[in-house]
């Protein structure tokens, strides 16, 4: 990745004499002699002493493999004051780079030139270096990154120290709950931009037992803002927020190494968890909105990037079953205190006192409770108010529970009230030990209360019927047990009733059907004459004379005013033979007939 | 030996088989010595054999009043509790076991004030729970099917009818009919459609935040209360109360009410 870490110094020295540019380019590699493989730097840096437009010409890396956006280091275009003022700048730029084998690499083209003329003011000769074949060259860590001359301080308009004699610093070392885990980056995906780091003090807790959980924002810079757009899910735990900055980000910002990059990282969040139940719980991601300038205050570019941190899982355990008190409580982890007090050692008999028991243990103590108070003879013991408080103020949360329990005596004298015996689970040594307290004595005075005189009396709320002595003794049968059965018989009659409704209509039209084809063979002529035909065959002389009287009728009608005269004249002669021999008898019924149906063929042929 | 004489052989030899295993007791035996043990006080012994009875498959309505009502008697309040609620789901309209249900409610909820000072005697379930069981299924069923063909018959026969009286008088009908089967029909939607339901058998039970035997305790549940399954893991059951608290219990610790 490439840091590009372009850093301006100012300086102004008052002089008498006029102002006189001065350039001067540089090429290092860190370290002098990398292994194949491995990340170095190629550190590109430009000086200009004085003015002028300068501008630095990219690098030829040869067959590096370039990490980075190889871009050259940057020059704000600035004139040079007059008056006797002289200006200074000095810029960088880190190239990450690799390289694939073993071998001799020559790095050129680290030029300046003026941005107005093209010339070149200064040049740094071609740097030659070694790559050695892996594990064979002696481990140098590459260095801090040094681009500028005076001490590395909050930006500024003038670094600190700069008008001090300036003695080498003492490397700070950074103590408290904020400072991220060292060594191997874990939790995080790295990413020069910036990145969101989680972690946890103990990835395999007991069921109840506190982890904190906490996120860092690395930015490479000195500091960021932040936002936060969405917090993560603690599925499975109990939590309890310990540290969450309302107005700055992060309460300081600490340097921190990632490969061969500077970041600063900020914790932002930490929060204490407690699994409520075994297994993997996952943690879920915690996504940032995240602002800060690149560079330094004059000529940096502002950044505005989207972090999410990966998921965490922790892997939560049951306390081992053996040794396990029977009355302990799932949850309760340890140590565990008690106390116990009366409000009054000394009550008639019949009066409540309040007996409040307190205890500490760690913040999810206030989930589990306690267990029940040991029953005592003579005296009744009744649930009052609890509450629970949880102390952050420390390492560890500790939790505070207080118990109120109302006590009534209903004989006179003493009465202990026993011990209250709390098991609870110890991490440390992995075994189970009893908070113990014993509870205050309670002296009650004056005479045993006495039973309720109606107690005696039956209560018509409470009395039960007799038994039923002769049941019938059968198995009980349900049918509507199922949905088909109860949806199926609910829809009977409405399917039913619909599948008639159906069946009907088909009928109706089946019979209409035949209807209108038994009355269109009625009132044919052809038809009529085929009947006609038929009545005579069975002797049926004056039926025939009918039909094929109606059948002349029909023809006739059926033509309408498409007949011409002889036609009619036809079919009014063959009727008044068929009447003729109908009524008078008159004519034969068959040469009647076959008149009759040539009549009619006429009367067709002519329609 | 003839085929006949071996297919006798082995009838005689499955009867002694069975006849030398343990004797099952009859009903009517087993009923009367519940009772007899409920009069002279041995309510554990008149319970067992009641249980005894619902086992062997005698359970019709009777029987489990009996059973809770012995239940009641020993102070067992779930169990009684269930028992009864099943006899009045069965059976909306039998008063003893109505009774008796509430008698066993009001016990409890006196014993559970005497411990602790406070008591809840019955939370109220949903409306639509309580129009469900205002009839069995098999009565609900049947009342809608009646009043279907009930309409369906007056409208047919209000085609026919020749008067203005007859017509007016079908009509009537047919609305009467109408109402009562959607009154039934309701009721059958709001039982189909309710959560199946549970009755909480022991007391000092709290509900669990998983389906473990160690899991961390939430809110308690009382001896006697309605939960509604939502759920099973297992041994255990996931049931939500009339008060919205959701968490596991075990199977074995409820008493399921039919549909």
């Amino acid at each position: 990745m490439r840091l590009s870490t372009a850093t301006v110094c100012l300086s102004i020295v008052a002089a008498a004499s006029a102002a006189r540019a001065e350039t001067r380019v540089t090429v290092q590699v860190d370290p002098p002699t990398p292994e194949v493989g491995q990340v170095f730097r190629v550190v590109y840096t430009l000086q200009v002493n004085g003015g002028g437009n300068i501008a630095a010409t990219p690098l030829e890396l040869g067959d590096l493999d370039v990490l980075s956006n190889p871009g050259p280091p940057q020059m704000p275009q600035m004139m040079v004051w007059g008056g006797g003022g002289m200006m200074m700048f000095n810029s960088s730029t880190e190239y990450a780079v690799r390289a694939r084998r073993p071998g001799r690499y020559t790095i050129r083209g680290a030029r300046a030139v003026d941005r107005q003329t093209g010339r070149t003011v200064a040049q740094s000769g071609p740097v030659t270096f070694t790559v050695a074949r892996a594990g064979s060259a002696p481990q140098v860590q590459p260095g801090m990154p040094n681009p500028m001359p005076f001490p590395a301080g909050p930006p500024g308009f003038f670094p600190p120290g700069m008008n001090d004699d300036p003695e080498p610093e003492e490397p700070q070392t950074y103590q408290g709950v904020d400072v991220p885990p060292q060594g191997r980056l874990t939790g995080a995906v790295a990413d020069r931009s910036g990145f969101l780091r989680v972690a946890v003090d103990n990835p395999e807790p007991w069921v109840g037992q506190q982890v904190i959980w906490r996120a860092w924002i690395y930015v490479p810079s000195y500091e960021a803002g932040c936002e936060s757009v969405r917090e993560p899910a603690f599925d499975g735990f109990w939590s309890e927020v310990l540290f969450q900055p309302q107005q700055a980000c992060a309460p300081r910002w600490i340097p921190q190494r990632v490969g061969s990059v500077t970041m600063t990282a900020g914790m932002t969040r930490r929060v204490a968890l407690f699994p409520t139940r075994a297994g993997a719980l996952t943690v879920g991601p915690l996504t940032m909105r995240i602002e800060y300038v690149e560079g330094d205050a004059f000529f940096g570019r502002r950044r505005l990037y989207e972090v999410t941190s990966p998921s965490l899982t922790l892997t939560a355990r049951e306390p081992p079953t053996e040794g396990r008190p029977p009355t302990w409580v799932p949850g309760t982890i340890g140590p565990v205190t008690l106390q116990a007090s009366l409000d009054r050692d000394n009550a008639p008999v019949g009066e409540t006192v309040t007996l409040t028991v307190r205890a500490q243990g760690n913040g999810y103590l206030g989930s589990v409770g306690l267990p029940p108070l040991p029953a005592v003879e003579g005296v009744r013991v009744l649930p009052g108010n609890s509450r629970s408080q949880n102390d952050t103020s420390g390492e560890d949360v500790v939790g505070h529970l207080t118990n109120e329990y109302r006590v009534v005596a209903d004989a006179p004298g003493p009465h202990p009230l026993g011990t209250l015996r709390v098991p609870w689970f110890d991490p440390s040594t992995q075994r189970y030990q009893v908070a113990e307290v014993v509870l205050p004595t309670l002296t009650s005075t004056g005479e045993a209360a006495r039973p309720d005189a109606d107690a005696n009396r039956e209560d018509p709320t409470t009395t039960l019927n007799p038994l039923r002595p002769s049941p019938p003794l059968s198995h009980h049968r349900a049918w509507f047990t199922t949905g088909p059965r109860v949806w199926g018989a609910v829809l009977f009659p409405p399917v039913a009733l619909a599948l008639y409704g159906v069946g009907r209509w088909v009928a109706l039209a089946w019979t209409e059907r035949r209807r209108a084809r038994a009355e269109g063979e009625r009132n044919d002529p052809d038809a009529l004459l085929r009947q006609a035909k038929a009545a005579l065959d069975k002797g049926d002389t004056t039926t025939a004379l009918s039909l094929a009287g109606r059948a002349l009728d029909r023809a006739e009608r059926a033509a309408g005013g498409a007949l011409d005269d002889v036609t009619k004249a036809r079919l009014r002669a063959a009727r008044q033979r068929c009447d003729d021999a109908r009524f008078g008898g008159a004519g034969d019924a068959a040469a009647v007939l076959d008149e009759a149906r040539s009549a009619v063929t006429a009367a067709e042929a002519s329609a | 030996m003839s085929a006949r004489r071996w297919l006798a052989a082995a009838v005689v030899l499955a009867s002694l088989t069975t006849s030398t295993s343990s004797f099952a007791v009859p009903a009517r035996e087993l009923l009367s010595r519940a009772v007899s043990a409920e009069a002279r006080g041995d309510l554990a012994g008149s319970a067992r054999a009641f249980e005894e009875l619902v086992a062997a498959g005698v359970d019709d309505g009777d029987v489990l009043y009996d059973l809770g009502t012995v239940y009641a008697r020993a102070e067992r309040y779930g169990e009684a509790v269930w028992c009864l609620e099943r006899v009045v789901r069965r059976w909306p309209f039998d008063l003893g076991a109505r009774e008796n249900l509430r008698a066993t409610r009001v016990r409890l909820a006196r014993r559970d004030a005497g411990r602790s000072g406070r008591a809840v005697v019955e939370h109220e379930p949903p409306f639509k729970v309580q129009l469900g069981e205002l009839l069995p299924l098999d009565l609900s069923v049947p009342l809608v099917m009646m009043a279907e063909l009930a309409v369906i018959g007056l409208w047919l026969w209000r085609r026919r009818a020749r008067s203005e009286m007859q017509r007016v008088g079908t009509a009537a009908g047919m609305a009467l009919a109408a109402m009562v089967g959607a009154f039934a029909l309701t009721v059958v939607v709001a039982r189909r459609t309710s959560p199946p339901a549970a009755i909480v058998l022991r007391e000092g039970l709290r509900l669990g935040q998983s389906a473990r035997v160690d899991a961390i305790p939430d809110a308690a549940v009382r001896e006697g209360e309605r939960v509604e399954r939502l759920g099973r893991d297992g041994e255990f059951t996931r049931v939500r109360t009339l008060t919205g608290h959701t968490g596991w219990l075990r199977t074995r610790d409820l008493g399921a009410l039919g549909p």
